[in-house]
């Protein structure tokens, strides 16, 4: 009974929540592309003459490189370093969509982005309101959706995909019914086939997997094959990630291509110490003259990348083991791969994933100073990233 | 006493809020937007050819990025008074002070003006919230003067509190005149005729404040069930002060009498330079309806679309929402609103400022925060006119119009 209520309340609350950031998301963006001049230009585009520039508002960065590969595959060589399950679904979206390059799949990718962030606002306020409580996951849900970064659960990036999985990931093991670690194992598997920080979901299943079987208590009351069971699905989860280094084998001749990629074209990602991404970033500060757009994205990259890590360290014990071994596993794993010339490019995006940090952030928000604050804050930071992302300027 | 303590804690976190996103907003974007083509600071014509991500002096453009359309003119009448007639549509009680705070600054134009008019314009904002947390605590209850504080600090156009503009001037001297006039001692009554006298000193609008004061005359001498108590001497006093009000134009119509010999000269530069006519409410509509038609421009019409959207949003409130407020107040943002309303621009942008003119239309907060004891309200409010606010503070950094 207590569940079904808390259903209810999901589907409604995460509606809501839903309805008005998109609102917002909108609002801004027709503001932001009537008025403004876009990066380069002089004028802002008119509208009316060319629709085309107005509708392609969120067509920019790597949302270009999704409809890309979604269109034509793997055929550009760098794209490997984007994982193939987002832009697949962006390819049947796109197909069901008239499969006109690049309206349908940009179309289909803003729709798939933003019918999996609603459906990630229920399940997060139901894995909120059964470890926590019902208004703690109110908080929260206006916390993610207003988050700073949060414009890339609307564009069409694998954000939204990726932490459904996740979420969905948490919520079964949570309930941790014999059929359910295999559920688990398989939103594992979609989301290494996803993005390769899939991988670390492996810690929040071993760590519950333990806590379910091992712990005293619980451990008599499980027969072997029980435990066996449910420890197996946990070697589904890389399959998403070897599935893909057996496509790329075949038809690109290189597994391991994915990788060399990221290593080489524009990225520069190499596996370093986690805090070498953070030295060479307060470096880069230094060495700047002057003040310099790039002196901005290193001051945001870094600011945007401690606060999650702060409040971590914080208030880490307030939240259950499993959440916090995930979010520090997916920190970690982020910042092992900083890049050679914006050392902490795209991790403020990355870091929207850490969902326990949202979840502390609303613990916090029970005094209604600090939440104020938050929410206020959070949403200029927020309004004022559309708006650069309209005007086709770099945001993480 | 103790109220008075929270009101002015109330008005420092809000103040405190909303200027630090104030500025970090106008930081990001001086340094991540390229400057845009800027019609009117002649300060930044230096740099119009520079990217910023060139400019060795970003902290220059960082500070002057507030100083755009009539900031600029402000600044201009304070160092120079009137040497330009079309700034005589100027009234000049802001422009005074800021001529006597930039002189206390150094008086190097432009920089001394502008910063005058940047700290002028946030002091008196600071007091704004003060007061209106008094009157809201005073008139409904402290829940409602929090909201109320914070919807006026992130409406979309509160960023006008920040430039240095006469807004918060004008709204200060609007709920200075209302709490006077609710205390309604002897004395009051002529506090009340001074700050309408400066209201109408720092814009000609300033006039509807007369509205309030007779409501309240009425009340307190007339419909008040201790009416045969007061002594016409009595009546007399509080009535005397109303004449003070207009005394503020007055006072300006033979400045410019003596000054430049013709004392409407601000309503000649009204309508030659600024094209602002006296007309009737419904005129104002159908030059809306013709500018619909006759945009020259796809900018033109989403701006004019603009202005029309956020001019009738406070009037929808107010039209919803009146019966929830008292009498005066309502009849205050009426005769407001209708005065704005009267001067409409006539070319092909009608609306230009009206959202602007509409911010000072305070019972409009009060209702919509009467209404944000609704939890779902209040987030919706809260977030669409943030939202608003952060993006028309982007386009007013980048020196674009906003109202």
């Amino acid at each position: 009974m207590q569940f079904m209520k808390i259903g209810r309340a999901a589907w409604k609350e995460a509606a809501w929540v839903f309805l008005l950031s998109r609102l917002v998301i909108l609002l801004i963006s027709t503001l932001g592309i009537v008025f403004f001049p876009q990066q380069g230009q002089v004028a802002s585009a008119n509208c009316f003459a060319n629709p085309d520039a107005c509708l392609r508002a969120w067509y920019h960065l790597d949302a270009v490189a999704y409809v890309n590969i979604a269109h034509h595959g793997y055929t550009y060589v760098p794209d490997t370093a984007f994982f193939p399950f987002w832009p697949l679904l962006e390819h049947v979206g796109g197909l069901l969509l008239g499969g006109f390059f690049p309206d349908s799949y940009y179309l289909a990718g803003l729709l798939l982005s933003n019918i999996f962030f609603y459906f990630v606002l229920v399940l997060f306020y139901k894995l909120l309101a059964e470890d926590f409580e019902e208004s703690m996951a109110r908080r929260s849900l206006l916390y993610l959706a207003f988050s700073p970064y949060a414009l890339f659960f609307f564009a069409g990036y694998t954000e939204s995909l990726f932490l459904l999985l996740t979420l969905a990931l948490f919520l079964v093991l949570r309930r941790g019914q014999p059929l359910d670690w295999w559920l688990a194992g398989l939103f594992g598997l979609l989301a290494s086939a996803t993005r390769s920080t899939g991988l670390i979901l492996a810690i929040p299943f071993l760590a519950l997997y333990i806590q379910h079987f091992w712990t005293p208590g619980q451990r008599a009351s499980h027969s072997w094959w029980q435990k066996i069971n449910a420890l197996l699905p946990i070697a589904l989860i890389p399959m998403g990630i070897v599935a893909y280094m057996i496509f790329l084998y075949y038809t690109k001749g290189n597994p391991l291509l994915f990788a060399s990629q990221e290593a080489s074209f524009g990225w520069h990602r190499h596996l370093s110490l986690p805090w070498a991404g953070i030295f060479s970033d307060i470096g880069s500060l230094f060495s700047a003259h002057g003040a310099s757009t790039a002196f901005i994205q290193n001051v945001l990259d870094l600011t945007f990348t401690l606060i999650p890590l702060v409040i971590l360290a914080i208030g880490w014990r307030r939240l259950p083991l499993h959440y916090a071994l995930f979010a520090l596993g997916v920190a970690l794993f982020t910042l092992a791969f900083p890049q050679s010339i914006e050392p902490l490019a795209s991790l403020p995006r990355y870091m929207l994933i850490l969902f326990p940090v949202t979840a502390l952030l609303a613990l916090w928000g029970k005094r209604e100073r600090f939440h104020q604050w938050i929410l206020v804050f959070s949403l200029s930071l927020l309004a004022f990233n559309i708006v650069l992302f309209i005007l086709h300027y770099w945001v993480a | 006493m103790q109220d008075r303590r929270i009101a002015w804690k109330e008005a420092a976190r809000v103040f405190l809020l909303s200027r630090a996103i104030l500025l970090v907003i106008t930081m990001l974007t001086v340094l991540s937007v390229e400057l845009l083509q800027n019609q009117n600071a002649g300060v930044h014509a230096l740099y119009l050819s520079m990217p910023y991500s060139h400019d060795p002096a970003g902290l220059h453009v960082f500070l002057f990025s507030w100083y755009h359309w009539d900031a600029v003119h402000f600044v201009s009448i304070s160092a120079h008074g009137y040497a330009d007639t079309a700034n005589t549509a100027f009234l000049p009680l802001w422009p005074l002070l800021q001529h006597i705070t930039g002189l206390l600054l150094g008086g190097i134009y432009p920089g001394s003006y502008y910063f005058a008019g940047l700290l002028l314009s946030n002091l008196c904002f600071y007091v704004v919230l003060a007061l209106l947390y008094q009157l809201i605590a005073a008139d409904f209850d402290a829940y409602t003067a929090r909201r109320g504080l914070f919807y006026l600090s992130f409406a979309p156009y509160a960023l006008f509190f920040f430039a240095g503009y006469t807004e918060s001037l004008f709204l200060l001297l609007c709920l200075a005149t209302f709490l006077a006039l609710r205390r309604g001692r002897a004395r009051d009554w002529w506090f009340a005729g001074m700050l309408g006298f400066l209201a109408t000193l720092t814009r000609s609008s300033g006039v509807a404040l007369a509205v309030p004061y007779l409501a309240l005359y009425a009340q307190h001498f007339w419909l008040s069930s201790e009416r045969p108590r007061y002594a016409w001497r009595e009546q007399l006093n509080a009535l005397a002060p109303i004449i003070l009000i207009p005394v503020g134009v007055v006072a300006y119509l033979v400045y410019l009498y003596f000054a430049k010999g013709n004392p409407f000269i601000f309503s000649a530069a009204e309508i030659h330079y600024w094209h602002r006519h006296l007309s009737f409410p419904w005129t104002t509509l159908s030059l809306i309806w013709r500018a619909f038609f006759s945009a020259t421009s796809s900018v033109h019409l989403w701006g004019e679309s603009v202005a029309f959207v956020f001019t009738l949003i406070p009037l929808l409130i107010l039209g919803l929402g009146w019966r929830r407020i008292p009498l005066h107040y309502a009849l205050f943002s009426l005769v407001l609103a209708a005065l704005s309303l009267s001067f409409p621009l006539e070319t092909d942008s009608p609306l230009l400022s009206q959202p602007r003119y509409l911010l000072m239309l305070f019972p409009i907060t009060v209702i919509a925060a009467l209404w944000g004891k609704n939890r779902r309200f209040h987030q919706g409010y809260l977030a669409l006119s943030s939202g608003c606010f952060v993006t028309f503070t982007v386009l007013f950094v980048c020196g674009l119009w906003v109202a």
